[in-house]
């Protein structure tokens, strides 16, 4: 993607919001994925540790304030974000096939999909989104905070009460 | 990442929203097909006698005139049966009258057809070759290679499999697919008798040979659809029954007529039907259902006046008495052995079954086996109240293990026993068992979301509650029947006319014995909430509708095509709609839900009304 204007130096500063929020997530996948699941599959397996293990070293990164993590951030969130979106689009798909088949899913089985959109959205769809989004910069030149004083005031107010 | 700007986030979260939904549309009009014309009713009956007359040589009826203008989307298919096997399949496009018409000479010239005795029965014998027409009515594609996906691809009893390459075509039909037992046979589950989907592979397999290729010849440059077809069948399957009394009573008596009919010599029954062969289908006998099968059979008599029943549940008591009672423990402790192992719920439901004997009359004999059989049970109580399920014949010990269903069974047998002989002794541990049950038995974080199949506690709760202060077990009930409820399906919820039954989407068929085991459970849950004073509204339309179910898939006659032997297989109640056997419990739950259900609306003065959907 085209930059539209040059990356602000990287400042070594902690962010224990942002590294907390990503420690936490990787621990809950890693528990979905080998306590929670029933049973082995090794693309969820794979996929989701390898997904856990860059939001640890993302976290950590942020809680100790190291000068690579708001890049490894960035892409932790852009992946979880991106295996989040597909798997929604997935499951959308899904309904629209199991629709178009048999009819409507029932009541019974439209709570199941969308218990299970409600488990994967906020997780993997709407805190990566936030990251992602507090992590980089506005498009358009603007009066408010770069990216870097977004993700660190955010912290810093949290900090502060 | 140093370029991403939060425009470029909100770019790509629009883009992928847009795309899912798209995506979405074109998915849902891809795989759903809109359903092609039917013939009108008249027509459908004419091209049916147009057909008998050809066979038995009478004068072709005139055709209507919307049979001579009606035109498939696809071809029309017409199939020659006899004792449940498809002798000849005519394929055609044309007319309907032109198609038939095309039919008759052909199977006249098909020996395979003529030769068979079937083929000079006259009208109406049950043993009579008969045709079925199927009109195709609109096609769709395949997902193949997607695990599960492509066994679902194809709706049960709805679609079927056609495969074209160079110029040839090879069909399978619903009416065949559902003749060979095909569907819900692609997905084998941990669940006992669980599995779901078609077999594709195996299926397109077959059709690519009948098509003079190999499968992966026709993956390579052939085509492979599912097409959405309806049949014109002798007998309709399901048939639509209101949920009255006489309905119920009648169902219930050809229930029992089936259970008899199949009943061998020394007492044992036919464990599961084969309505494709007419005969039973070698399997493990069953001690558990053999003695609720009894239980059935006395119940009958006793709720309807059916003498022949209680002959039958005394034969098959009595074969339990001479050959598979055992002493567990001590001479007066009888349990019920089999394969070398004894099991609480063979126990109880013998039990059980003796005890409802008994209500209708006395035999020494049999009062003696429940005597011992009830010793036996509460031998096996443990402190809390709960029963060791198992019995180590060789240890001579009991083994503290505890299995679905057999914790209620003893109860509710524990409660009839008591009932019949007095016993407080059997009162007294069926009180502590029950308190087990609803209370502790089913109290941990969650409980009130989550229930497992409970209609033995439910039914032994409504039998206690004149003997017993049971407030949780009524809670706990009425609490089951809500959330079972909520899965209940409503009309139109699914592809099959499964409104009624319980399921959590349309992807599985329904299958008829938790319907019926459930209606048991929520008949005894209505008593004890009328008898409480409680609002049963929601619960009489819970249960009626399940019992609608039940009556719209019995074998009144059902698919008598499909059938070896119709007049045999009356009465009958397969596992599910895409089901031809009959397990002897599954008419046991439905009939005695039946006749319970008729006694109550008897009980309270005038046939319910017809069934509908409650939500």
């Amino acid at each position: 993607m085209a930059s539209e204007r040059a990356e602000p130096a990287e400042k070594p500063r902690k962010r224990p919001v942002l590294g907390g929020v990503d420690v936490a997530l990787a621990l809950l996948l890693l528990f979905m994925i080998w306590v929670a699941l029933p049973a082995r599959w090794w693309p969820v397996d794979v996929v989701g540790t390898l997904l856990a293990l860059l939001l640890g070293v993302s976290g950590a990164g942020l809680l100790q304030g190291r000068p690579w993590a708001h890049r490894v951030a960035l892409i932790a969130g852009w992946t979880a974000l991106g295996i989040g979106a597909s798997l929604v689009t997935a499951l959308a798909f899904t309904v629209s096939h199991v629709a178009g088949l048999y009819g409507p899913v029932g009541q019974g089985g439209a709570l199941i999909l969308f218990t299970v959109t409600l488990l994967i959205v906020p997780y993997l769809v709407a805190l990566p989104a936030v990251q992602v989004y507090l992590l980089t910069r506005p498009a358009l030149a603007s009066s408010g905070p770069g990216p870097e004083e977004a993700a660190g005031a955010f912290d810093d107010a949290r900090a502060s009460r | 990442m140093p370029s991403m700007t939060r425009a470029h986030l909100a770019r790509a979260l629009g883009g992928w929203a847009l795309a899912t939904a798209i995506g979405c549309i074109a998915i849902y009009a891809w795989s759903h097909i809109d359903e092609g014309p039917m013939p009108s009713d008249r027509a459908g009956a004419w091209a049916l006698e147009a057909l008998e007359a050809a066979r038995t040589g009478a004068e072709r009826p005139a055709p209507p005139d919307d049979a001579t203008s009606f035109r498939a989307e696809g071809p029309i298919f017409v199939i020659a049966w006899w004792r449940g096997l498809a002798l000849a399949r005519h394929v055609a496009e044309g007319s309907l009258v032109e198609v038939v018409d095309g039919a008759a000479r052909a199977f006249a010239e098909e020996p395979d057809v003529t030769g068979v005795a079937g083929w000079s029965r006259p009208a109406g014998d049950p043993h009579a070759v008969v045709f079925t027409v199927t009109v195709h009515r609109g096609d769709g594609p395949i997902w193949l290679g997607v695990p599960f996906v492509e066994n679902l691809d194809v709706v049960a009893r709805e679609e079927g499999v056609h495969v074209s390459i160079d110029g040839r075509d090879a069909w399978v039909t619903p009416e065949e697919l559902l003749g060979q037992g095909t569907y819900d046979d692609g997905v084998p589950t941990p669940l006992p008798d669980l599995s779901f989907g078609v077999p594709i592979e195996r299926i397109v397999d077959r059709l690519a040979r009948e098509a003079g290729a190999e499968m992966n010849d026709v993956l390579e440059r052939g085509s492979i659809t599912r097409f959405r077809a309806s049949s014109i069948t002798p007998h309709a399957w399901p048939k639509e029954t209101r949920v009255t009394e006489e309905a119920l009573r009648q169902a219930a008596v050809d229930g029992a007529r089936f259970i008899l009919r199949h009943q061998q010599g020394d007492g044992r029954y036919t464990y599961i039907y084969d309505g494709r062969t007419g005969r039973p289908k070698p399997e493990s006998y069953n001690m558990p259902r053999h003695a609720g099968t009894t239980f059935f059979l006395a119940q009958v008599d006793r709720l309807h006046g059916m003498p022949e029943a209680r002959e039958g549940a005394r034969r098959a008591l009595h074969w339990v008495r001479r050959q598979r009672i055992r002493q567990c423990g001590g001479p007066d402790l009888l349990c019920v052995e089999m394969f070398g192992n004894v099991d609480m719920g063979s126990a109880a439901l013998t039990a059980l079954a003796a005890a409802e004997y008994l209500a209708g009359g006395d035999d020494p004999e049999i009062r003696a086996m429940l005597d011992g059989l009830c010793a036996f049970m509460r031998s096996m109580q443990r402190e809390d109240g709960e029963l060791m399920h198992e019995y180590d014949l060789r240890a001579d010990r009991p083994v503290d293990v505890q299995y679905l269903y057999y914790s209620g069974e003893a109860a509710y047998a524990l409660l009839r026993a008591h009932a019949v002989t007095g016993d407080e002794r059997n009162l007294e541990v069926a009180r502590r068992l029950m308190d087990h049950l609803t209370g502790a038995g089913w109290s941990f974080l969650g409980s009130r979301y989550y229930y497992g199949e409970e209609h033995w506690t439910c039914i032994a709760a409504a039998e206690a509650s004149d003997r017993m202060e049971l407030p949780e077990a009524l809670d706990f009930c009425e609490r089951w029947a809500h959330f079972n409820r909520e899965i209940q399906f409503g009309h139109g919820e699914t592809p099959w006319q499964a409104h009624g039954a319980y399921g959590v989407g349309p992807l599985v068929v329904p299958r008829l014995t938790p319907v019926a085991s459930r209606s048991e459970a929520f008949i005894s849950t209505y008593e004890m909430a009328s008898r409480a004073g409680h609002d049963t509204t929601e619960l009489r339309a819970q249960v009626e509708a399940g019992l609608g179910m039940l009556l719209r898939w019995r074998w009144a006659p059902g698919p008598t095509h499909l059938l070896h032997d119709p007049a045999a297989a009356h009465g009958g109640l397969p596992g599910s709609p895409v089901e031809l056997e009959v397990r002897n419990d599954y008419i046991q739950h439905a009939c005695s839900a039946m006749i319970r259900w008729a006694d109550i609306l008897k009980r309270e003065g005038g046939s319910g009304p017809a069934h509908g959907p409650h939500r």
